[in-house]
């Protein structure tokens, strides 16, 4: 929350559009995370945690991000952490219900 | 000041975006390079951030395209990026990035780049600007060094660059070209009885006579006080002296009235005429050219003004006694009437 009001400035409405873009842009970046496990394509699987990473850092999901940047640190070492993805997997479900959660509070506030 | 904010991810791009609009800047956002690129060409947009990562053509891909395709003006280019390596720092920098910001960025942090962003931009600016105004200064004076102002047309210097240009290209065997002196015979009389605002508007009339005789291709230039010089391309000796024979009968056509006088009088020159190639000119220079035909406006004057003497009228030996015996021998052979004397 602290990450989130700092680049909010305090706004809660922006606050509610920018939750609201990362939770309608999550479920394809999973989706394309899965394809790449399911492939094995361990330069997409790479990609995609850089790219998950970066959007989860942005809004202040600390925990996800460093996931994923063991995911992209192992990918691009050329190991197939299947674990590891499905952690991440598992910590983005945790992540957007959190957010889901956040946003109706904001707009019940 | 535009600020253009490239991210594939859109809560990063909206993030970042925002934060620059309330920062008191312009935003445009694109989610792919290509777009990005097809926006810095059609709009001045000064400043880009840019993420590293993106499907397709990545920011350091976008930053070598805006630094090797010649913009009209500075773009700043900053990465925002959670690559933090030493070697990506490098990377970044090479490939033409001026400034990079770690993701996930820190407002304050942002702003304080961005304002970087804008002094250089701006100084880039100051800059272009100071350097336009000075080459189009220089150019202006350059082209002043050229012209004779009281006359308007091209002055000793210009004639100098012109003549050696059309010279060289006729010594290469490519052509042939004239030269043509002009005095204005009595000039000092009108200069004392009009006085030399006087005498200045006649020389400006005769250079726009002169002009009415020339083709477009010949070019005339004050040579000296009421000298004026033409240089007439891709003509031999007889195509010379028709032009300065049709120069000599505008200025003789012209009616003069002055301002403080109601008289009208009319003016006349009188022209030596010379050509290239021809009559053994040594390689090197056009000054055996001009020399013989400035000899030959010499012997207009000598015989009796207001005419056209071409170089092959001359006499072998070309002192001034030789061309004196040459114009009066001439003068004598022609059937005396009252007013020859």
């Amino acid at each position: 929350m602290d990450r989130l009001r700092k680049i909010s400035f305090d706004d809660t409405e922006f606050m509610q559009e920018l939750v609201a873009i990362y939770l309608d842009d999550a479920p394809q970046q999973l989706r394309e995370l899965q394809a790449a496990a399911e492939a094995q394509d361990l330069s997409a699987i790479a990609d995609k945690a850089h790219r998950i990473k970066g959007g989860a850092a942005n809004v202040g999901a600390e925990s996800l991000a460093a996931l994923c940047a063991e995911l992209e640190r192992s990918a691009r070492r050329g190991e197939n952490q299947v674990d590891l993805e499905k952690r991440v997997e598992e910590e983005m479900a945790r992540v957007s219900a959190r957010f889901s959660e956040i946003v109706r509070e904001l707009a019940g506030s | 000041m535009r600020v253009l904010v490239v991210d594939d991810d859109p809560s990063a791009a909206r993030s970042v975006s925002e934060t620059v609009r309330r920062f008191g800047f312009e935003v445009d956002v694109r989610f792919d390079a290509p777009a990005a690129w097809s926006l810095l060409e059609s709009d001045a947009v000064p400043i880009v951030l840019t993420d590293w990562n993106m499907p397709g053509e990545d920011g350091v891909s976008l930053c070598r395209r805006i630094r090797s395709n010649q913009l009209a003006y500075y773009t700043y280019v900053i990465f925002v990026t959670s690559r933090s390596q030493h070697e990506d720092l490098v990377q970044a920098l090479s490939a033409g990035a001026d400034d990079l910001i770690a993701k996930p960025f820190d407002p304050e942090e942002l702003r304080a780049r961005l304002l970087v962003a804008e002094r250089i931009v701006q100084l880039e600016a100051r800059l272009r600007r100071a350097a336009d105004e000075l080459r189009r200064r220089n150019e202006d004076l350059d082209q002043r060094s050229r012209v004779d102002p009281l006359m308007g047309i091209g002055n000793r210097a210009a004639f100098d660059s012109k003549v050696r240009e059309i010279h060289d290209w006729a010594a290469s065997g490519r052509a042939s070209y004239g030269v043509v002196m002009c005095d204005v015979d009595h000039f000092k009389c009108y200069n004392d009885t009009f006085g030399h605002r006087g005498g200045d508007e006649i020389l400006r009339r005769i250079a726009d006579a002169v002009q009415l005789g020339i083709r477009s291709t010949d070019s005339q230039f004050r040579y000296g006080g009421e000298e004026i010089v033409i240089v007439i391309p891709d003509l031999d000796l007889p195509g010379a002296k028709r032009v300065a024979e049709r120069v000599r009968r505008q200025v003789e056509s012209v009616e003069f009235v002055l301002e403080n006088s109601d008289v009208p009088f009319r003016v006349t020159i009188s022209c030596g005429v010379a050509a290239y190639p021809g009559e053994g000119y040594a390689t090197g220079g056009p000054e055996p050219v001009i020399e013989r035909a400035d000899q030959a406006l010499y012997m207009a004057k000598r015989k009796g003004r207001n005419r056209v003497v071409t170089s092959d009228e001359l006499p072998a030996s070309t002192s001034r006694e030789e061309i004196d015996r040459a114009a009066r021998a001439s003068l004598a052979a022609l059937p005396m009437s009252g007013s020859i004397r």
